[in-house]
C-alpha cells in the first residue's frame, strides 16, 4: 500500500495545567528522530509512527489547556478520539486530586476509550507528594494503567505512549473482529452500491 | 441536445444586463452590461471619440475573448440578430472545448458545460479554473473521466434534493458519502486509479471536493433553513461586547506593546477574517491553520519554552476575539458539514479547527469567572459603562492616528511608572546618605567621647624632649600630618585630623614630665652649645612634610653646620625616617627657592631658640608653634630679626609670607593651634611679651 501507516491514531492528552503535558509530547515525538516519516508540525501538534508488531502506527498526540477556566469547553477535542493520557504531577497533590475529575470528564465525553494515568516530573524523590502506592490502589481501583515518568530525564515517557498505543491497537482489532463476525452489514452495503451503480448506467 | 439548457436557479432579476430590455445576464466584467450591450456600449463610446472612424468589430474576434460568458445568450434568442449570436455561441463552445479537454471526449465536455451553465458567474470562472486543474493533474484520462461522471453524479443528487427542500443534515450527508464513495473509488484496484500515486490520489480528493462545494457554496452555505445566520449575529454582537476584553483578562502571554508581537497578532486576525471569502471548506481550514500558526510563532516569541496548549488556546481566544470575523458561525458549521470528516477529526487542520470551536464555545459561555474579574466588574464592562481602551481595538478601527495615540499612551504610562520607580530609588538614596551622614556623625561624636581632648597643661620642653627621644618622631610626624594635608588637601577628613591630634596629645600626655626635664636641660645644655641644634625645635609641618627630597637639603644643611649633637642627631634620623606619605613633586610650589626659604627660615628659627635657650627657659614658645602661621611669624618678626640677620644675606626673605605656602592650611593650623591648647607656654618665654 503506498499509505506510509497500518493505522492512525488519535490520542488526546489531558491534566491540570502546568503538569508537564507539552513536555511529555515534545519528549516522545522530538527525542526519538529515527525515520524520516516522522513530522513536527506545529509545537503542540505532535506525530509520531510507531511500529508495534509489526504494525506501523501514526499517532497523532493532541495537546490540551488544563486551566480550569477551559474545561467545560474542551469536550470538542474529544471527538474521534482512540486514547487518552491522563496525565498529573507527582510534586503537586492538587493536579493528582484532580485526576478522578478529568476521568469523569472522558466518561461523559466518549463512550470506550484508553486511558492511561500518567505521574509525570517523576525525577527528584525529595519533591514527590503523590505517593507510587497511592496512585497505583487510585489506579487499579479506576481500572487504568499508572505510568511514572518524567519528560525531563527521559523516563518511562516511550514505554507510556507504547502502552496505550498497543491498547488502543488491540481494542481496534477486537471491534474489527466483532465487526466481521456480524457480516450481514456488510454484504447489504455492497448491495446498495451496486445497486446504485447500475442505476447510474441506466 | 446542446441548446436544451435547464433554466437556471439563482435569481435572475439581479443578475440580468444592465440595459433595460435585455434579457441576457450581465457581468462584472463589462460592467454589468451582458456581452452583447456592452460590446455596442463600447462600439458607440468608440464611434463618439472617432467620428471618421468606422469600426466595424470582428464579431469572431472579439466572441474569442469573450468565450465562457458567451452562454449566457445561447439561453434565450433576442436582441437584434438572435441567430448570428447563437452561431457564435456554438462556435466558441466548441472551441473552448477543444482548448480546455481536447483529451476528453466532447460528449462528457457538454456534460460538463451544461453543468457549468447552472452556476452562478463566480462559480463559472472558478469552474474554468478546475478544468485547468483538471487537466494538471496526473491521472489518466479514463480517470478523468470517471472523475467527471463521480461530480456529475454528486451534483445531479444535491441538486435534487435541495430542490426537494431536504434539511441541511441530509445533504451534508449526501455529500459526505459522496467523498468516502470517491474516495473509496480511487482505492479500488482494478478501476482507472489503480496505477496513480498516493499524494495524487490525496489531490483528486480534494480536488473533488473543491469541485462540489464550489459549484454548490450559494446553497449550502448558511442556507435559509437553519438559524445560522442569527447565530453570527449572535456571537458578533457578543464579541463586540467583549472588545473591552484583553491579554490581561485571558492570562495569555501576547506583549500588547511589543511591535514584533503585535504585527504577528494582526496578521493572524487578517488570516482568520479571510475565512469567509473562500467558498470552500479546504480553503477555509487553510485560513484558520495559517492563522494559528501565526499564533504559534507568536508564542514562541514570548515564551521561552515551546508553546503549550496551555498558552495557545487563550491566545486564540484573544486572536477571534479581536478579530470578531463575519459569520463566524455560518462558516464553522459549513466545514462541520461539508468538509472531508477525516480532515476536520484529525491532523493539524483537525486540530486548529478544534481549538477555534473550544475558543468559540469559550467566547460564548464567557462568564466573569473566566476573565478573573469580579461580577460588578464584568457587568460594568458588559454595559459599556466602564471602558477599558486598548491599542487593539483603536488599530481594529482602521484609524491610524487613534493607534497611534493609544500606542503612545501606552508607553506614557510606560515612562510614567519608570520615572516613579526612578524618583523613589532617588529618595530612597537620599534617605540612605542621610543615614549615612548620621552615622558618620555619630560615630565621630562616639570617637571625640571615648578619647576626649583633655586640656592638661604640658610644658613646653615635654615636647621637645618627647621629640628627642627618638621615638617621638613618630608624633611629630603624625602632628604635623594634619596641619600638612589640611595644607594641601582640602578633602582631608575632619575625623582623621582629630584623631591623630587627639593621638598625639595622648602620646603627649602619657609621657612623663619628669623624665622630660632632665632630657630638656641635656638637650638646653647641647643648645647652648650648639646653636644650630635648635634646629628641632621647628615643628614646622612645612619643614618636615614639603617633599620627600627636602630632607636632603636639610641634611646638607645640618653637615653643612658640621657641628651635630646627639640629641640633633637623634632628630635628624627621625626625620629621615619620616616616611613622607604624601608627594607633592609635582606641584609648583615645589621649586627649589621654596626650599631654600624654608631652610632659611628653619635656620633663624633655630638662632632664635638659642636665644631662648640662653635666658635658659628651654619652653616651646607659643610664638614657636604660632610661626607656622605667617601672620603670627610677621609679628614675631622684630624678636628673630637680631638673630636671623646673623645668618641670613636675605632677612627680608624671612619678613615676607611666603607666597607659596598655602594660607588655609596655615590658616587651619592656627585655629587647630588655638584648639591644641595644651601646649602651653608655662615657662616659655613669650617674645611678644617681652
Amino acid at each position: 500500500m503506498a499509505r506510509d501507516y497500518d493505522h492512525l491514531f488519535k490520542l488526546l492528552i489531558i491534566g491540570d495545567s502546568g503538569v508537564g503535558k507539552s513536555s511529555l509530547l515534545i519528549r516522545f515525538s522530538d527525542n526519538t528522530f529515527s525515520g524520516s516519516y516522522i513530522t513536527t508540525i506545529g509545537v503542540d501538534f505532535k506525530i509520531r509512527t510507531v511500529v508495534i508488531n509489526g504494525e506501523r502506527v501514526k499517532l497523532q498526540i493532541w495537546d490540551t489547556a488544563g486551566q480550569e477556566r477551559f474545561r467545560t469547553i474542551t469536550n470538542t477535542y474529544y471527538r474521534g478520539t482512540h486514547g487518552v493520557i491522563v496525565v498529573y504531577d507527582v510534586t503537586n497533590g492538587e493536579s493528582f486530586a484532580n485526576v478522578k475529575r478529568w476521568l469523569q470528564e472522558i466518561d461523559s465525553n466518549c463512550e470506550v476509550v484508553n486511558k492511561v494515568l500518567v505521574g509525570n516530573k517523576n525525577d527528584d524523590p525529595q519533591r514527590k507528594v503523590v505517593l507510587t502506592e497511592d496512585a497505583q490502589r487510585f489506579a487499579e481501583q479506576m481500572g487504568i494503567q499508572l505510568f511514572e515518568t518524567s519528560a525531563k530525564d527521559n523516563i518511562n515517557v516511550e514505554d507510556m505512549f507504547l502502552s496505550i498505543t498497543d491498547r488502543v491497537l488491540r481494542h481496534k482489532k477486537n471491534t474489527q473482529r466483532q465487526q466481521n463476525e456480524q457480516n450481514d452489514d456488510r454484504i447489504k452495503i455492497n448491495d446498495r452500491s451496486q445497486g446504485k451503480k447500475k442505476r447510474k448506467c441506466c | 441536445m446542446m441548446y436544451s439548457i435547464p433554466k437556471p436557479r439563482i435569481d435572475q432579476s439581479t443578475l440580468k444586463c444592465k440595459q433595460q430590455n435585455c434579457e441576457f445576464y450581465g457581468n462584472a466584467q463589462w460592467e454589468y452590461y451582458c456581452s452583447k450591450c456592452y460590446r455596442d456600449k463600447l462600439l458607440r463610446e468608440r464611434l463618439a471619440q472617432e467620428s471618421r472612424a468606422k469600426i466595424v468589430h470582428g464579431p469572431k474576434k472579439h466572441q474569442t475573448s469573450s468565450k465562457h460568458s458567451g452562454e449566457h445568450h445561447s439561453k434565450a434568442p433576442s436582441g437584434t440578430t438572435p441567430n448570428e449570436d447563437k452561431k457564435f455561441k456554438k462556435r466558441n463552445i466548441l472551441e473552448v472545448f477543444k482548448k480546455t479537454t481536447n483529451l476528453t471526449s466532447i460528449e462528457n465536455l457538454k456534460d460538463s458545460m451544461k453543468q457549468h451553465r447552472n452556476e452562478s458567474r463566480v462559480v463559472e470562472h472558478v469552474s474554468m479554473a478546475h478544468i485547468e486543474m483538471l487537466k494538471s493533474l496526473k491521472i489518466s484520462d479514463q480517470a478523468k473521466r470517471d472523475f467527471k461522471i463521480m461530480i456529475k453524479t454528486l451534483d445531479k443528487s444535491i441538486n435534487r434534493s435541495y430542490a426537494n427542500g431536504s434539511p441541511i443534515d441530509r445533504i451534508s450527508e449526501l455529500i459526505q458519502n459522496g467523498y468516502t464513495r470517491f474516495a473509496d473509488f480511487t482505492e479500488t484496484k482494478e478501476l482507472s486509479f489503480s496505477d496513480t500515486p498516493p499524494e495524487v490520489k490525496l489531490q483528486t480528493l480534494d480536488f473533488f471536493e473543491k469541485c462540489i462545494m464550489t459549484h454548490h457554496y450559494k446553497h449550502l452555505f448558511s442556507p435559509q433553513t437553519t438559524d445560522d445566520e442569527e447565530k453570527d449575529q449572535i456571537i458578533q454582537k457578543r464579541m463586540k461586547q467583549l472588545n473591552w476584553i484583553n491579554a490581561k483578562h485571558l492570562v495569555c502571554s501576547i506583549d500588547e506593546r511589543n511591535e514584533e508581537v503585535r504585527d504577528l497578532v494582526y496578521s493572524a486576525i487578517t488570516e482568520l477574517a479571510a475565512m469567509d471569502s473562500f467558498a470552500t471548506p479546504q480553503e477555509k481550514l487553510e485560513c484558520i491553520v495559517s492563522s494559528c500558526r501565526i499564533i504559534f510563532t507568536l508564542l514562541k516569541k514570548t515564551c521561552d519554552g515551546p508553546a503549550s496548549a496551555d498558552e495557545f488556546l487563550p491566545a486564540l481566544i484573544f486572536v477571534v476575539l479581536k478579530a470578531n470575523p463575519v459569520r463566524l458561525h455560518s462558516n464553522i458549521n459549513y466545514i462541520n458539514r461539508f468538509s472531508n470528516a477525516n480532515r476536520i477529526m484529525s491532523g493539524e487542520t483537525g486540530y486548529y479547527f478544534t481549538n477555534l470551536c473550544c475558543a468559540i464555545s469559550f467566547i460564548e459561555n464567557l462568564t466573569y469567572e473566566s476573565v478573573q474579574l469580579t461580577k460588578e466588574e464584568f457587568d460594568e464592562l458588559m454595559s459599556g459603562e466602564n471602558q477599558i481602551h486598548s491599542a487593539w481595538e483603536s488599530a481594529l478601527l482602521a484609524c491610524e492616528s487613534m493607534n497611534l495615540i493609544s500606542s503612545n499612551m501606552k508607553i506614557m504610562k510606560d515612562l510614567r511608572e519608570r520615572n516613579q520607580r526612578v524618583e523613589d530609588d532617588i529618595s530612597l538614596l537620599g534617605a540612605e546618605m542621610r543615614e549615612f551622614k548620621d552615622e558618620i556623625f555619630k560615630k565621630i561624636a562616639s570617637t571625640i567621647e571615648s578619647a576626649p581632648l583633655i586640656k592638661k597643661p604640658i610644658k613646653t620642653p615635654t615636647i621637645v624632649s618627647t621629640r628627642l627621644s627618638g621615638a617621638s618622631n613618630y608624633h611629630i610626624r603624625r602632628c604635623s600630618t594634619p596641619s600638612e594635608s589640611s595644607a594641601n588637601r582640602h578633602s582631608q577628613n575632619l575625623s582623621t585630623q582629630q584623631k591623630i591630634v587627639e593621638e598625639n596629645k595622648k602620646d603627649l600626655l602619657a609621657l612623663d614630665e619628669s623624665n622630660f626635664e632632665t632630657l630638656v636641660k641635656n638637650i638646653s645644655e647641647k643648645m647652648e652649645m650648639k646653636p644650630s641644634g635648635t634646629l628641632s625645635t621647628s615643628n614646622s609641618t612645612d619643614f618636615l612634610s614639603i617633599s620627600p627630597i627636602f630632607g636632603q637639603p636639610y641634611e646638607a644643611l645640618s653637615f653643612e653646620e658640621s657641628l651635630v649633637s646627639t640629641a640633633e642627631e637623634d632628630l635628624i634620623r627621625g626625620i629621615r625616617n619620616i616616611n613622607y606619605d604624601i608627594d607633592f613633586s609635582d606641584s609648583p610650589e615645589n621649586s627649589l627657592a621654596e626650599e631654600i626659604a624654608e631652610i632659611r627660615k628653619y635656620s633663624s628659627i633655630a638662632k632664635e631658640v638659642t636665644k631662648e635657650g640662653e635666658n635658659s627657659s628651654m619652653t616651646m614658645s607659643k610664638s614657636y608653634l604660632e610661626e607656622f602661621d605667617p601672620l603670627m611669624a610677621k609679628d614675631n618678626q622684630p624678636e628673630s630679626n637680631t638673630s636671623k640677620s646673623l645668618i641670613d644675606e636675605s632677612p627680608n626673605d624671612y619678613l615676607m609670607p611666603d607666597p607659596l605656602l598655602p594660607i588655609k592650611s596655615d590658616y587651619r593650623l592656627s585655629s587647630q593651634t588655638s584648639k591644641i591648647q595644651s601646649i602651653s607656654c608655662e615657662t616659655g618665654k613669650n617674645p611678644s611679651h617681652d
